[in-house]
């Protein structure tokens, strides 16, 4: 009966270290996770179901791996549903690009109050407007880097993953992860190079 | 070694990254909150139902192995009343008698009356 008893609470304390461990995984990849689909969709509708998809699957599948391989896993679970919806036939809708389609029909789009408002560093509204586009140009052309590409840079460059962690996430080897690096630095050093700070 | 040039250019896709996963509204905020409820209240539902299941049966196998193997390991060798009783039914077993005879029923009449008589077979 104690070896029950000893088992249950075991059972109970263990789960509910994971469901915080996991709470905290997700809530820390959620953001970056949901500009990165915003980015290869051009929608933040289509990102929301896509990261709301990717969290069920990952949390269902893989809430049990160890936490040193959520983070690829995570990854790979959000690539795949992205080419899912690629594959789906949404090449039309990356054309018109992320920014310019959600700015009139979608309130939720539309800027942020807090960048809206007096910076107390005290920059001007000019360097505010000169950085922000400076921002937007740079997100532009990450969305319209190939998609491959695009993964490898936005595994490598933003979410920090090392080369093997990134071939786990884009499910390919690690000479393929430098290979399309490489490509997506070139695409965007010659597609920014007007728009230099 | 990584170029500057290549430096300048992921540190300036970092900000801007950065910046606009920060800037991301409320509204938006609040359905990946929920999204993320979602997701963790699945991953608790069945997966830990299961391995409650699974741990359980795995605890009374245990048990009923652990006590199976405690039965069999106390219980005593079967054992006979009698040690001699076994000798003597060997030895009725090891009579050297013809076993035609002995299941002949007229043997065991004669054997009676050989018995009763007055002894001078």
């Amino acid at each position: 009966m104690t070896f029950v008893k000893i088992t249950l609470v075991y059972v109970i304390s263990s789960d509910d270290t994971s469901e915080k461990s996991l709470e905290r995984f997700l809530a820390g990849v959620e953001r970056r996770a949901l500009v990165t689909a915003e980015l290869a969709t051009g929608s933040l509708d289509e990102a929301l179901d896509i990261v709301q998809d990717s969290m069920l699957a990952f949390a269902r599948r893989y809430a049990g791996k160890p936490q040193g391989q959520w983070a690829p896993l995570f990854h790979r679970v959000l690539q795949n549903r992205i080419r899912d919806w690629h594959r789906r036939g949404a090449v039309q809708r990356r054309l018109f690009g992320w920014l310019s389609a959600p700015s009139n029909d979608a309130p939720a789009d539309s800027p942020d109050p807090i960048q809206v408002a007096p910076d107390p560093a005290g920059h001007s509204p000019e360097a505010l407007v000169a950085q922000q586009h400076a921002g937007d140009v740079m997100l532009d052309a990450i969305a319209a880097l190939p998609l491959r590409q695009r993964e490898a840079f936005m595994l490598r460059v933003w979410e920090g993953l090392d080369v093997s962690g990134t071939a786990q996430a884009m499910g390919c080897s690690s000479g393929s992860v430098k290979t399309h690096l490489s490509r997506a630095l070139a695409a965007l050093r010659t597609r920014l190079q007007d728009y230099r700070e | 070694m990584k170029d500057p040039e290549d430096q300048e250019l992921r540190r300036r896709a970092r900000t801007a990254l950065d910046r606009r996963a920060a800037g991301l509204d409320a509204a938006t905020l609040s359905r990946l909150t929920q999204a993320r409820h979602r997701a963790v209240a699945a991953s608790q539902a069945a997966p830990s139902t299961r391995w409650l299941g699974w741990r359980l049966i795995g605890s009374t196998a245990a048990l009923a192995g652990i006590a199976l193997t405690v039965l069999l390991i106390g219980e005593p060798p079967p054992q006979l009343p009698d040690g001699g009783l076994m000798v003597s039914d060997l030895e009725l077993i090891e009579v050297d008698a013809d076993l035609e005879l002995v299941a002949e029923p007229e043997f065991y009449d004669w054997l009676a009356e050989a018995a009763d008589g007055p002894g001078d077979a």
